[in-house]
């Protein structure tokens, strides 16, 4: 870059708004203690100091009988499938002594290829939840399995006799089994019926398809043969159930390695600011309403007529927009066969089938778009469920059976309502949510990791799910369920878990050289069931968009004076789902980086329209419903647009997603909106002011021309003198050097790797009054930058940041009690029993990586939280510094595995928590004393740098920096 | 005059000052080098009277036989009833002892063993790495096949790990016991020398 870019995280730091550095790690010391409390504290402790030290008794309880996997000590891994929605995700299960305890990515699965996001990461947590439902209850009331089961049966047997009405309403599900089942099940009654219902489904473009080709399909998208994409309000590589797969194929196409790299270039459209559009080459921030007619007039510009038809003209509102709109258009158009329109899931109709015509006349069928292979969608949206809802209000119904899913929040008081007119109402779910407590009937729901399941997550490919421990409570799989009620209506007893177990077992017969034991191994077996479709577009449907978007401007009912509302599905909680996971909720969102929270997004413009500032509130009154959020301003959004985040609000979550955020459900629908602000302000947890570097040369960036020109950018953009150490030795590293190479044009930002870090390392949830205080204590961040040197688009960089494990390491400098020290393997070693928490290390640490324990955060821990912790890592105190290790245990565990077999460790053996969730494969870690490692060879790439490389604090992290493919022709707009 | 008289204190800190370092030393040493601080000798009753002497020093069995995970895994761990069980079906089984064992057996009623050796929770310590390296279960078990009932005998403080890993004491090697059950024990020992190596045990 030419001109000198300024990089900022938020609002204050770029108008100096602070104009004192945030204390780290928060400077109030406060804590609720009362004098009478602290001196009956102070009181037993002396008492306790008196008392004999003898060591307690600790106990050793072994097998009675021995079990063949589960053995002291050494960790044993199991192939399954984690299911959300219809999609699912083939994984690793890491168990040790019987207990899983961390997820992995499937290398061997075709669609993660080991890659995994926050949400396969935190399903561990949630199987230990000490919130899920335990036991089976009757209207409040806590009963016994046999007698629930007993009860349940008898309603079912009495309904399949009088010949009654029954409706199974469930989540949807990618298994072809239990689809089965349920069928089977409902085919057993002469009046049921089963309905899926999904918040988020595909719905739409499901419905565009059949209006586009005839055929309700979903077919897989090829991100990694496409040159040009083009996102339509679409988050791909964010809140999408299928991002692992999307982020590995797409950034297949980013990876700059030498000068004769090519890659693909993103345009973004939307009406949000995605992860998509974070990552995106070029952005154009519209309104929803926009959203059709830009994409109209894209379709014009390709093929230069509608049959005469006339669409109304895209409003530009600045030059860069105008350019951009034809620069796409050129760049697709140049790219035919080779581009790719990617529309929203949760997008209209009309403009799914707009997409569909895109992508059409580009030829992009057969090419990036599959004619083979579909990707899992069903009938599963709000329009299914319009029949039943019907029937429930008119009282209709006489057994409601509703297994997983939430309808309740989801839909809202009115379906809960309906759903307590109801005679019998059956609930099967993991936790005591709303639907269940508008039940009668509840049981609990066995989690994925205690039940055998399979998936197809693609046309021909099928995965299984296998336990990995017993159910910890009388819980049963939705299968087990219905596999049990069909047989109580024959009146047969039988085994539904081994039922289940054939059917899986099944599975090893699709293949030739599939064995039972190979199956359970791989997790996935490919069969040849493929028929090649034909897709063939019908004009008829694009006229019928044409009309509607005529009838539309008539209304004119898109003024720039209008405000609009965004809804999105959250990339943390999902449809609230995973609201009582604490490590998602804090997470930081990918691009707002706010915790705890769902917060009405707007751009600076707007908030000026409100005349409101950061962490006031807003109404926003739509469809008769009026909710209260609070304002977060950000750069990038179009002016009066309102965004926000779905999933929150839970009433009935458990202990930690209980009235977390604002539940906007009741929005749902709405596109035009009226806000006002009202009084009032709500604390926003963002962490994004937090650990900042103050502005020193910690990014670089280029683009591809420019890369090609000079390769080693980041050295001449920040001119890192030759560094003098006043040490006399440098270190020595005889056998191993342990480094890690951070390539920040794959890495997305997904925080799938803050989350593995998580589970792997024990790391604490510290709430969200710690995290306003900047105490929170992920080991990893992702700092996300803006730079808004266009003033039309702001563009963002990613950039994780953890313990640098440096060579002349400041930390270990200064600390008194020499609790931090420098291994001859260049780790940076952090000894817990050492600390005695003085915290200068985190106060001399320029990359601001260290965290302190300020409280006893495990002191509470629930039975059973206790049981997902790794035991490879200690449990900290309160007190204790604690930081990144590079997954020290992995080292030892690699290491070891290697002397025990008697060879020397291989390159790849070791892989760290963060690199083996990273789905874009932009973390890689190894021994740089060997040359061939392919850690010592990323890290000697022309465009590697270390951050801070002027402080010779001699980090063992290579970052790579940042290179984007700028058209040439909006090139101008970012100089 | 005021400064000779803070001369004359500073003398006497310089005097006294080391004397009173050294006697904190020597009592910090008595106090966390002491038996009863690195609980040396502690000999738990154990459930039943199980004795490593009869098992190991007179009928020979290799300490591989009941704590075979040692070799595989950090952790050595405790038998299973069944491995009692393997003999004990046969034989002594009119023992009020052995009685207990078919109990837990027959009712699936693990037997609870009380912890003889245990390590703080912040060193993660390998039985197979140790075992790999050639280091007999002797240098830190003591001789068991003399242990009627099994007792601490050795610390297990960081100092003395040290100890090896600093070269300072020799370390008896594997030849011992004879019964590794896969392939031999090495012959020769080479440990390392720890010096800047703390996350190999604390992390």
């Amino acid at each position: 870059m030419k001109t000198e870019k300024t990089y900022w995280k938020s609002f204050e730091e770029i108008a100096a708004l602070s104009s004192t550095p945030r204390n780290d790690n928060g400077g109030d010391t406060s804590f609720d203690i009362s004098r009478r409390k602290f001196l009956s504290l102070l009181g037993a402790s002396m008492a306790l100091a008196t008392t004999s030290c003898r060591r307690p008794i600790h106990k050793i309880i072994p097998f009675v009988k021995e079990s063949e996997a589960a053995k002291p000590g050494i960790a044993e891994y199991y192939a399954s499938s984690y299911p959300i929605s219809d999609h699912s995700l083939g994984v690793l299960v890491k168990t040790r002594e019987g207990r899983p305890i961390k997820i992995e990515g499937n290398p061997e699965h075709p669609l993660s290829l080991g890659g995994t996001n926050s949400f396969v990461q935190a399903s561990v947590l949630e199987l230990y939840d000490p919130d899920r439902l335990r036991t089976p209850k009757i209207k409040n009331k806590k009963v016994s399995v046999e007698e629930w089961d007993y009860l349940t049966s008898s309603i079912l047997r009495h309904a399949h006799k009088e010949k009654k009405v029954v409706r199974i309403l469930t989540e949807s599900t990618g298994s072809p089994t239990l689809r089965n089942t349920l069928n089977s099940f409902v085919s057993q009654f002469s009046n049921a019926k089963w309905y899926e219902y999904e918040p988020f489904s595909h719905e739409n473009s499901r419905a565009a398809y059949k209006a586009s080709f005839g055929k309700a399909h979903k077919p897989k998208i090829h991100l990694e043969k496409a040159n040009v994409i083009l996102s339509l309000n679409s988050d791909f590589l964010g809140a999408d159930l299928s991002a692992p797969t999307y982020i590995k194929n797409w950034t297949s196409k980013r990876k700059v390695h030498d000068v004769s790299a090519t890659m693909s270039r993103l345009y973004a459209v939307e009406s949000r600011f995605s992860l998509t559009g974070a990552n995106a080459d070029h952005r154009l921030a519209l309104k929803p309403s926009e959203l059709l007619i830009f994409a109209l007039n894209l379709a014009q510009l390709l093929t230069h007529d509608f049959d005469g038809k006339k669409i109304p003209s895209f409003k530009h509102r600045s030059s860069f927009s105008e350019e951009f709109i034809k620069t796409v258009a050129e760049d697709l158009a140049s790219n035919k066969k080779k581009s790719l329109v990617v529309v929203g899931d949760q997008e209209s109709e009309e403009l799914h089938i707009v997409g569909n015509f895109l992508n059409f006349i580009l030829g992009n069928y057969g090419e990036t778009i599959s004619r083979k292979i579909q990707s899992p969608s069903f009938f599963n949206g709000i329009k299914s469920m319009t029949p039943l809802i019907e029937e429930l209000e008119k009282e209709k119904v006489d057994v409601l059976i509703t297994l997983g899913g939430n309808p309740v929040y989801h839909l809202g008081e009115k379906f809960r309502e309906a759903l307590s007119k109801v005679k019998e109402s059956i609930r099967v779910s993991l936790y005591e949510d709303e639907t269940a407590h508008s039940s009668t009937y509840i049981a609990p729901l066995s989690h994925y990791l205690e039940s055998w399941s399979d998936q197809e997550p693609e046309t021909g490919l099928y995965s299984v799910g296998q336990p990995t421990i017993q159910p910890l409570y009388p819980s049963k799989s939705m299968g087990e369920v219905l596999v049990l009620w069909g047989a109580a209506l024959e009146k047969k007893e039988i085994d539904a878990l081994q039922v289940w177990r054939n059917a899986i077992k099944s599975y090893a017969q699709k293949s030739t050289n599939t064995t039972w034991k190979k199956l359970l191994h791989d997790g996935v077996v490919k069969t040849d069931k493929i028929s090649p479709q034909n897709y063939e577009f019908n004009m008829a449907a694009l006229e019928s968009t044409l009309m509607l978007v005529a009838s539309r401007a008539e209304r004119n009912d898109s003024g720039d004076d209008i405000f609009e509302l965004q809804l999105e599905p959250s990339s943390k909680v999902w449809d609230g789902r995973f609201a009582n996971s604490a490590w998602l909720q804090e997470l930081p969102h990918p691009v707002t980086k706010v915790t705890w929270d769902n917060v009405a997004s707007m751009s600076p413009e707007t908030a000026k329209n409100l005349n409101v500032t950061q962490e006031n509130k807003i109404e926003i009154t739509a469809n008769g419903a009026s909710l209260v959020l609070p304002v977060f301003i950000q750069p990038g959004l179009a002016q009066n647009v309102i965004t926000t985040e779905i999933g929150y609000g839970r009433t009935h979550a458990g202990s930690v997603g209980s009235h977390v955020g604002v539940n906007v459900f009741p929005l749902i629908q709405a596109t035009n909106i009226k806000v006002q602000k009202v009084s009032g302000s709500h604390e926003v947890a963002t962490t994004q002011k937090h650990h900042d570097l103050m502005g020193r040369p910690i990014i670089f960036e280029s683009t591809l021309e420019e890369y090609k020109q000079e390769p080693d950018f980041p050295k001449k953009q920040h001119h890192v003198p030759e560094m003098h150490s006043m040490y006399k030795n440098d270190h020595e590293y005889k056998g191993h050097k342990w480094g890690m190479t951070i390539d920040l044009n794959s890495c997305v930002g997904c925080n799938g790797c803050v989350t593995a870090c998580d589970s792997e390392n024990n790391i604490p949830v510290v709430g969200k009054e710690q995290v306003l205080k900047g105490r929170e204590m992920q080991w990893m961040r992702i700092d996300r930058y803006y730079d808004t040197t266009n003033e039309h688009s702001p563009t963002v960089l990613h950039q994780p940041m953890l313990c640098q494990h440096c060579e002349n390491a400041p930390c270990e400098n200064v600390c008194p009690v020499v609790a931090t020290t420098h291994s001859d393997e260049g780790l940076n070693q952090m000894i817990y029993n050492r600390c005695v928490g003085t915290r200068y290390c985190a106060n001399n640490c320029p990359y601001k990586v260290r965290r302190f324990n300020f409280f006893n955060f495990n002191y509470d821990m629930q039975s059973p939280e206790e049981l997902g912790k790794n035991p490879d890592v200690t449990v900290r105190f309160r007190g204790v510094m604690e930081k990144c290790s590079f997954c020290v245990q992995r080292i030892h565990d690699g290491k070891h595995a290697a002397k025990m077999e008697g060879v020397s460790l291989q390159d790849g053996k070791i892989k760290t928590a963060c690199q083996q969730a990273c789905p874009a494969e932009a973390i890689v870690f190894g021994d740089l004393n060997d040359p061939n490692s392919s850690v010592s060879k990323l890290s000697n790439l022309s465009h590697g740098y270390h951050v801070l490389g002027d402080l010779n604090v001699k980090p063992s992290i290579t970052y790579l920096a940042k290179v984007r493919n700028y058209h040439p022709n909006l090139f101008k707009f970012y100089e | 005059m005021e400064g000779k008289k803070l001369d004359q204190y500073f003398k006497l800190i310089k005097i006294v000052t080391p004397f009173i370092l050294v006697v904190l030393g020597i009592l910090g040493y008595m106090a966390f080098y002491s038996n009863q601080f690195t609980d040396v000798g502690y000999e738990p009753t154990q459930p039943i009277p199980f004795s490593h002497e009869r098992h190991v020093g007179q009928v020979g069995l290799s300490c591989f036989y009941c704590h075979g995970n040692a070799e595989k895994s950090a952790s050595a761990g405790i038998p299973s009833t069944q491995t009692c069980m393997n003999c004990h079906r046969f034989i002594k089984t009119d023992s009020p002892h052995i009685e207990k064992v078919h109990e837990s057996y027959n009712n699936n009623v693990p037997i609870e063993w009380v912890r003889v050796h245990k390590l703080g929770d912040y060193a993660h310590f390998k039985h197979n790495v140790h075992i790999q390296a050639g280091v007999s279960c002797t240098n830190c078990h003591g001789d068991v096949a003399k242990m009627n009932v099994v007792k601490q005998v050795k610390p297990l403080n960081m100092g003395w790990c040290l100890d090896c890993h600093r070269g300072k004491t020799k370390v008896e090697i594997g030849e011992w016991t004879k019964y590794k059950v896969h392939g031999e024990w090495k012959k020769d020992h080479q440990g390392f020398i720890a010096k800047d190596k703390c996350s190999i045990c604390h992390y």
